[in-house]
């Protein structure tokens, strides 16, 4: 299948191919699909950008005047953007825009965010931010280059440093980071602080900037247009995206650390504890290429053809499955009791760890479902290593 | 930003691997648990037969292996403790993509390549001694607020060799230096060994090699007059306090993937463990550094630290290649008629006893016999290691070799990663090896390309 698809594909791009309406229902439906998922990611990248705005907008208005409400109104900004961006994580794992090798995906998500290293706690003079000397001037750039998981650099941007600079260290068992608004008035560095909380989401801002530009329509020779045109490797791309982060990413590095090692802050967002609402988002993510509709912040629905149709054409025995599954991992996403970092406590009957172990396996279950919707299609997806932050 | 062009080439998909039931009983290198992958993730795959439950151990393990270690006190308890003194942050940091790491070029700090140190003599136990004031390894970097032991320049310096054919290669060996100590001079008559950061895959299956088998092929005496003389190294185990064949490291001076793991949270991140429950700070350190935070008693915990030794144990060795290539399977000839294969042993089996049952019972190819062997004086760092003398090697393994360059971007071979190709780490084999290196210099052009072919193969 996939030979015929890419001698078909070929010929059209020498210009001696069949006509469109000569195509098999099979390429029709994953033409369709993929035109589909095209339109979502750059809705969803476009709905990251406003967001992200919002975030950038709000950390500029708190700043000029720090108080508990200003503050509020931009952890709030956080958190609504994060819930968007979650639900593009589906978009990640095949060198996208989002992950190749310029992509952000290491300077926007890295985790476990070295917090030490950009901000000394309890009034310490280590990190980024006390040592005006090697780092006089804080800026997006700056920032950007302080970022590597490797050599002399760590975590330094992104969301989680954002997270970090309005919540501060998770010291409660109880409860989110507590920073006081004082952080950014009286506290020592104060200036500073602002200065890199700022670059940070100004860097999150532009990322959302190319990343729109890359999924946008009708723009000659950037990644969309590519993406629809050789849409049998395209359908590949967005198997290989549901998989990964089914299997490997949510149920594996999210959910089955946390879950195995009842380790209290082991959580992506450990600063602000939001982790189940974004498990809910991931959950959510895969659930929206699967049935092929998106609700977008403003209520509308992007609707049309899912990986679920395509399913249907080849393999419908799997639907059934890949229903329970999909819609399941939501579900169970939705029944952890937040926060997240108590859900995992306590023995395993709890009704916390036992809905964080059904997450897991649906979404095991849902990825493995994939793989053999991959098999049907004739299509080899590898094995993936996750935690592949460095690319 | 990505161009149209490279889009077009492919360049984002790694090309699909046939399912296993397409291939020849030779290219399951790892038996059962041999993974088909020839893209950048080949060397970080779990065992091709890992049970479920294990998997999920799996993904515990691979994430504190993958992720970086942070200063205390972070809100991430289990997840700090980095240093005071340390080499890297993460084990990926150095063991890039669970593959090898690379040496720094001029004017580069050491990531992937570190020193150990020593003093001459051994201790009660055969170790080698310490220095009293920078241990066994050096530490290059600290937290905010330590200072680290020693700034360490590189230099190359270049050689050449030219084989009976004509052909020239440019070798390059490192020296070191000068050193900026920090915290005073080491005593006098330091010994140093740079040792690049091994690969991890297939470590497991290593492990499951039964003692036995390697005392087999050992012959310290050389009793069958080949010019062979491996031995295998006894060294101790803190776990089990009692002396015991080394199989793991350049000179096999770790006898289990537990000890290696904990020696290197140890030594290379600062990260103490229950086998490890102390910093490895000395007497002059302890003043500036001893009252610094650390991470918790142990910093690693015993749960997640057993899953990171299960994840060591289960990455998987990715299927040979290439195997109907006629110039590989000449190769394949040529590696056994001038006796490469008397220490590269082909052909192994993992015994009936491993924790991991995955691991049992399999016929696999290493391409090692995990044993010591005099590799001459060129190759030599002269710091002995248990029963290592300063010009033995521990037999490395050959397995994912030709999978280098695709996982790592980049080809770096032998203890300190001076040979940048295949033909150079060969012809620094000397020693024992002698004999095969002159036979290789010795084939043609073409027959060294078959070779070159077969281990490309791997």
């Amino acid at each position: 299948m996939k030979r015929i698809l890419t001698c078909v594909l070929a010929s059209w791009a020498l210009g001696t191919g069949p006509a469109p309406a000569a195509r098999t229902p099979l390429q029709t439906t994953s033409r369709a699909v993929v035109l589909q998922y095209a339109k979502t990611v750059h809705a969803v990248y476009s709905d990251c950008l406003t967001a992200s705005l919002t975030l950038q907008q709000s950390i500029r208005s708190f700043l000029a005047a720090p108080s508990p409400d200003s503050l509020a109104a931009a952890r709030a900004a956080w958190k609504s953007a994060r819930l968007i961006y979650v639900q593009s994580e589906v978009f990640r794992y095949y060198a996208g825009p989002v992950d190749d090798a310029d992509g952000p995906e290491p300077l926007l998500n890295s985790w476990p965010l070295d917090e030490l290293y950009i901000d000394a706690g309890e009034g310490g003079d280590g990190g980024i931010i006390a040592n005006e000397k090697t780092y006089p001037d804080i800026t997006p750039r700056l920032i950007e280059s302080l970022n590597l998981k490797e050599g002399e650099k760590n975590i330094s941007c992104g969301w989680h440093a954002v997270e970090f600079l309005l919540w501060g260290q998770d010291k409660s068992a109880t409860g989110p980071g507590d920073r006081p608004c004082t952080d950014y008035t009286t506290a020592p560095h104060a200036a500073r602080r602002g200065q890199y909380l700022q670059a940070c989401a100004d860097l999150i801002v532009s990322q959302f900037e190319d990343l729109t530009k890359q999924w946008a329509p009708g723009k000659l020779g950037n990644y969309r247009a590519i993406f629809e045109e050789g849409y049998d490797q395209s359908i590949e791309r967005i198997l290989t995206g549901m998989i990964f982060l089914s299997g490997n990413e949510l149920a594996g590095e999210r959910l089955q650390v946390a879950w195995d090692t009842r380790e209290q802050e082991d959580e992506p967002s450990c600063f602000s504890d939001h982790t189940c609402e974004e498990t809910i988002g991931d959950a959510l993510g895969l659930q929206n290429i699967y049935r092929g509709n998106y609700v977008r912040p403003d209520g509308t629905s992007l609707t049309g053809p899912g990986l679920r149709d395509l399913a249907l054409l080849v393999k419908p025995d799997l639907v059934p499955g890949l229903d329970s599954k999909t819609d399941g991992t939501l579900a169970a996403a939705r029944s952890i009791p937040s926060p997240f970092d108590q859900a995992i406590l306590g023995d395993d009957d709890s009704p916390g760890r036992r809905a964080v172990l059904k997450t897991l396996t649906a979404a095991e279950d849902q990825s493995a479902l994939l793989r053999t919707l991959a098999r049907a299609l004739q299509i080899q997806i590898p094995e993936q290593a996750a935690s592949d932050i460095a690319g | 930003m990505k161009t149209a062009a490279a889009f077009i080439l492919g360049a984002a998909l790694p090309l699909p691997a046939a399912a296993p039931t397409d291939h020849p009983p030779e290219a399951f290198s790892g038996g059962t648990t041999t993974v088909f992958n020839d893209g950048k993730d080949a060397f970080s795959l779990a065992l091709a037969n890992l049970s479920r439950d294990n998997r999920r151990l799996f993904a515990v393990g691979n994430s504190f292996f993958n992720e970086n270690w942070i200063i205390a006190p972070a809100s991430a308890q289990a997840r700090d403790g980095l240093g005071p003194l340390f080499h890297a942050r993460s084990c990926s940091a150095c063991h890039t993509k669970d593959g090898r790491g690379s040496p720094p070029n001029e004017g580069e700090a050491m990531t992937g390549l570190l020193l150990r140190l020593s003093l001459p003599g051994q201790d009660a136990h055969g170790a080698p001694l310490p220095d009293p004031t920078y241990g066994t390894q050096l530490a290059i970097r600290a937290i905010p607020g330590a200072q680290p032991e020693a700034e360490v320049p590189i230099r190359w310096i270049p050689s050449t060799r030219t084989l009976p054919d004509g052909e020239t290669i440019a070798l390059r060996r490192p020296e070191f230096g000068p050193i900026t100590w920090h915290y005073g001079p080491p005593a006098p008559g330091l010994l140093f060994s740079p040792r690049l950061a091994q690969p991890i895959y297939g470590g497991g299956l290593l492990e499951a090699i039964p003692e036995a088998t390697l005392l087999a092929l050992t012959d310290p005496g050389d009793t069958n007059h080949d010019g062979i003389s491996g031995r295998l190294n006894q060294v101790w185990s803190v776990e089990q306090q009692k002396t015991m064949p080394g199989r793991f490291g350049w000179k096999a001076n770790q006898p289990s993937l537990r000890q290696q793991s904990a020696d290197a949270f140890l030594g290379d991140i600062g990260i103490t463990t229950s086998l490890h429950p102390d910093e490895s700070l000395t007497p002059a350190q302890q003043p500036a550094l001893g009252l610094l935070p650390n991470g918790g008693t142990p910093e690693l915990s015993d749960h997640i630290f057993e899953r990171v030794v299960l994840y060591t144990q289960s990455l998987a060795v990715p299927a040979r290649r290439g195997l109907d290539n006629p110039s590989v399977r000449l190769g394949e000839k040529l590696f056994t008629q001038i006796n490469c294969s008397a220490c590269h042993t082909p052909t192994l089996q993992t015994g009936s006893t491993h924790p991991l049952q995955e691991l049992r019972g399999q016929t696999i190819h290493p391409y090692t016999d995990l044993l010591l062997h005099d590799m001459g004086e060129e190759l030599a760092d002269h710091r002995p290691d248990f029963l290592a003398s300063g010009t033995e090697w521990r037999t490395q393994p050959l397995w994912g070799l030709g999978l280098n360059a695709e996982v790592n971007g980049n080809t770096f071979y032998l203890h300190d990663g001076r040979a940048r190709t295949l033909t150079e780490a060969i012809l620094w084999h000397s020693g024992e090896a002698l004999a095969s290196r002159s036979a290789f210099e010795k084939l043609s052009r073409t027959e060294r390309d078959a070779l070159l072919a077969f281990l490309a193969s791997l």
